[in-house]
């Protein structure tokens, strides 16, 4: 069984950021190493990290995301920015997805937010994933190149995760068994 | 036992000394965290370097610095900033430690703007770091922070290369009498 919990010790941290770097080559981030690096260091003070362990509590998924965004100079807390959110292969066709995205929604509502705002390189599979359950919003050219950006209120992530635990449906990318 | 040092120049090299680094940084002082340690590692890419060393393709320890120093803003670019050390335990006898400063030596005789000054900074419990600085550079005094007691030392650098060549031989000749 795997299971989702907020990194609240440094263990629990050093175990995150050491999972998203030995899998660094996986990742399909478009950024470079400095850019990674600054990202966990910005949800480390500015935000937080959700982490999966398996039954032999081995890490298996991360979420890393801010509270605010860089724009708002994170006063703007109703935005929450996913800045890397990643899950083993093994793992992409199991509750996993739905039960990561419920422990989001879960978080963002308690730490004052009402949107969750995703970040991904524009290619045709992400746009079809993020698709499924927030707003394409802009492609906007960065430091590290084209970003795709998307939107999603709290409430309706809430209710796309609550239909995905209730029909226990597949989507692509990450699938709900 | 043979080693082989390298310097951080690509990402790929960045990440694993950073996957190192985040293993071990809490054996420099168990009082830093995960945000002191990526603060680390993003000062030594932007204002400084990392030279490793590696035992059978593992990472066994690492001198990392920037040129300047944080307090200066890093403008007194001809000083550089030691600011962390981790010789993995079983590699403390080794001659590991001393091919990485021959490597960081070599390195910074060919920076840019000449170095003249070394600067060092160690948490006052850490035995190790502190008798291997105190025998490269002077105290020159304790300050407390957020992550305890630290002790600073300082020399100027052909002191410092001075310092390297003693211990060095001393080294040397350690090992031939099988010590």
């Amino acid at each position: 069984m795997n299971t989702w919990t907020i990194c609240q010790d440094d263990g629990d941290v050093e175990d995150a950021i050491l999972f998203l770097l030995s899998r660094r080559h996986e990742l399909s981030l478009p950024y470079a190493f400095e850019t990674v690096i600054g990202s966990l260091y910005l949800s480390v003070t500015q935000g937080e990290f959700l982490l999966c362990r398996d039954e032999c509590r081995r890490p298996v998924a991360v979420v890393v995301y801010t509270c605010g965004t860089d724009l708002g100079e994170y006063h703007d807390v109703e935005n929450v920015e996913v800045l890397i959110a990643f899950a083993d292969q093994e793992h992409r066709g199991t509750r996993l997805f739905a039960r990561g995205l419920a422990l989001l929604t879960d978080r963002v509502r308690a730490v004052g937010g009402s949107r969750v705002m995703f970040y991904t390189a524009p290619q045709p599979g992400y746009r079809k994933l993020f698709g499924k359950f927030a707003a394409y919003q802009d492609t906007m050219e960065k430091a590290c190149g084209l970003l795709d950006c998307y939107s999603v209120q709290t409430n309706d992530l809430a209710t796309f995760t609550a239909t995905l635990c209730r029909q226990g449906t597949t989507i692509d990318g990450f699938s709900h068994r | 036992m043979a080693f082989h040092i390298d310097k951080c120049e690509t990402d790929e090299q960045w990440y694993r000394f950073s996957e190192f680094f985040i293993k071990h940084y809490k054996k420099m002082n168990p009082a830093l965290d995960p945000e002191s340690a990526l603060v680390e590692i993003m000062m030594y890419k932007e204002h400084g370097g990392v030279y490793y060393g590696e035992s059978r393709g593992e990472i066994a320890g690492f001198i990392a610095y920037s040129v300047g120093t944080p307090d200066m803003n890093f403008e007194d670019s001809s000083t550089v900033f030691i600011g962390t050390v981790i010789i993995l335990e079983q590699f403390r006898f080794s001659k590991l430690l001393y091919l990485g400063w021959r490597a960081f030596i070599d390195g910074m005789m060919g920076a840019e703007i000449p170095v003249t000054d070394v600067y060092f900074l160690a948490v006052k419990e850490n035995e190790y770091l502190n008798a291997m600085y105190s025998k490269m550079a002077r105290k020159t005094g304790e300050f407390q922070s957020n992550y305890g007691v630290h002790c600073t030392y300082s020399t100027q650098f052909h002191e410092f290369i001075r310092r390297y060549g003693k211990m060095s031989a001393r080294n040397k000749s350690l090992s031939r009498d099988g010590h």
